[in-house]
């Protein structure tokens, strides 16, 4: 009758409502799996113009999540403990791009860096023009991508306990190195959280790069964007690609939220 | 316990009985949202034809399918523009239609295949041809098509997949084989390409914003959209080819008399005036 004391039942209630969601999720992404034959799978592994878009598609993505993590971490403690005129100002703006047609980021960013942009076009005199390069294709993913990243580590600062912060500075540590001698270590599994989502969403970011970094094969097709041509010439060559893209992904955020799961249980 | 159980068959019975409605209320055999138009032709609206008709015909065909209404009152004319290798996916996924016209007969023959469409039963209404466009205050110094080789230049063109696209690698075939241009012209302007776009209006939208120095588009794009914006270089008529529209009526659409009228009409010399007028050639109804 009674489970484990330390191990709680799960309430059969809350099974079955939690059941619809699961099955929702579940079952078009069982559906697209079902429809590829493994050997075409493997077959189109080996083909450049895959090996190509996977392998962007992973560089991009790494060096935005690394670029959100630099970036974003001061953005998200500034928000999360200081409070200033324009606090909430910045607070939507970040929030802006997650509710933005990713189209819509697009165009600005065309608008904004491009070569007649507002910013572009004194990069232009220099010789720089971002549009159509992989730079563009990680300043799309950026754009999109980043303000989880620092949605979450926001919250996650401040959840962190000041306590511990406070004794250490009233120990005589500096502002950074309490940061990085205990605050850090107190939100690092929420931190890594935000950047798996951050990159997550650059993975699958499409709109925002076709229209201002463009479409050209290793250069600037991401895997989305062979998915979305490859889904016009050949459905099946959608259907792999796709295939190859959601195991990718679930597997390295399986993998990563295993490791994370594990560190906090270690941590108990 | 006993209650628990009761509780539990309960709500499993409502959501079995929400999902059956579910489906029952909205479940259509081979329906498919996708870009095409949400409402689909039946017999509850029989005035309404859905037109799934290639990017390149966006303004010709609202202005044909406002004339159109105008001469046929009380009808109603939907248009879902969008590159035509869409299209035909969308087809032969299954999405409702009365009509599909596109921009080659590669992408009406892959819809014949799913017998959405006769074979037999398509007919061309227009042709087109392409052009080298350009932004009009001409960043890249294009004055010439040898100039489109110049290293350092930047040109768009439609993707591959797009008949826009195709027709572009057909020219550059014709290029590669003609005495003024050659190979070495196309490969330095193959080098030059720096995206190759979904469908040939992005290719149009992105020189009108000066992104690129070129791009290729049909001669009807100039005249739509942004003739102040662009303009554009003339293809020698022995290397350019001719894309000529095929149009047909999906077999399963709901309005058969209705589609018909809309042929007649695309036929006559009002719709033929409208296309010249957009740029296109009118062909002899066949």
């Amino acid at each position: 009758m009674s489970g484990q004391i330390d191990k709680p039942r799960l309430p059969p209630l809350l099974l079955l409502a939690s059941l619809p969601l699961i099955l929702f999720l579940a079952i078009p992404l069982l559906a697209l799996i079902l429809n590829v034959p493994s050997a075409q799978l493997l077959g189109h592994l080996t083909d450049p113009l895959v090996a190509q878009a996977i392998r962007l598609s992973m560089t991009t993505t790494i060096l935005t999540t690394a670029l959100a993590i630099v970036a974003g971490t001061p953005v998200a403690y500034l928000l999360a403990r200081f409070d200033f005129r324009g606090r909430t100002l910045i607070d939507t703006l970040i929030d802006l791009p997650i509710v933005m047609p990713p189209a819509v980021a697009g165009i600005a960013l065309l608008l904004a860096f491009g070569r007649q942009g507002l910013i572009g076009r004194h990069l232009s005199a220099f010789g720089i023009e971002i549009a159509f390069t992989t730079a563009a294709v990680i300043m799309a993913q950026s754009f999109v991508a980043i303000p989880l990243y620092v949605k979450t580590a926001a919250a996650g600062f401040r959840a962190a306990s000041r306590d511990l912060e406070q004794a250490a500075m009233l120990d005589g540590a500096a502002g950074l190195q309490t940061f990085r001698f205990i605050t850090l270590p107190l939100t690092w599994s929420i931190l890594l959280t935000g950047a798996i989502m951050s990159w997550a969403r650059a993975m699958g970011e499409f709109g925002a790069t076709i229209i201002f970094a463009g479409n050209y094969p290793g250069r600037t097709q991401t895997m989305p964007l062979a998915i979305y041509l490859g889904f016009e010439i050949d459905f099946d060559v959608a259907l792999t690609l796709s295939t190859i893209l959601l195991i990718l992904s679930f597997g390295v955020l399986f993998v990563v939220k295993r490791l994370l799961h594990q560190q906090i249980a270690a941590m108990h | 316990m006993k209650s628990l159980r009761y509780s539990l068959k309960l709500i499993g019975l409502a959501v079995i009985a929400t999902v059956l409605t579910g489906c029952l209320a909205s479940c259509r055999p081979n329906a498919l949202p996708g870009q095409a138009p949400a409402q689909s032709p039946d017999s509850e609206d029989p005035t309404r034809l859905t037109v799934l008709a290639a990017a390149s015909l966006t303004d010709v065909f609202q202005e044909i399918g406002a004339a159109f209404t105008v001469a046929n009152p009380g009808s109603e004319v939907i248009f879902s523009f969008a590159g035509s290798q869409q299209l035909a996916q969308q087809l032969n996924q299954g999405a409702p239609a009365d009509l599909f016209a596109s921009a080659d007969e590669e992408q009406m023959a892959i819809v014949a295949q799913s017998s959405r469409i006769a074979q037999a039963r398509v007919r061309r209404f227009a042709a087109n041809r392409l052009t080298i466009v350009l932004p009009s205050d001409n960043p890249g110094s294009l004055f010439t098509i040898q100039d489109l080789a110049r290293p350092g230049i930047k040109l768009i063109v439609a993707a591959p997949e797009v008949p826009a696209g195709r027709y572009t690698e057909q020219f550059l075939v014709n290029a590669a084989n003609g005495p003024e241009l050659g190979p070495d012209w196309v490969n330095l302007v193959a080098e030059n390409i720096v995206s190759l776009e979904p469908n040939v209006r992005a290719v149009l939208s992105k020189i009108a914003l000066g992104e690129a120095d070129g791009g290729i588009v049909y001669d009807s794009d100039l005249t739509n959209y942004f003739p102040e914006r662009v303009d554009n270089i003339q293809i020698p008529a022995e290397l350019n080819i001719r894309a000529t529209y095929p149009i047909a009526v999906v077999e399963d659409g709901e309005q058969k008399e209705l589609v018909q009228r809309f042929i007649a009409f695309l036929f006559d010399p009002e719709a033929q005036a409208i296309l010249r007028r957009h740029g296109f050639e009118s062909v002899a109804p066949q």
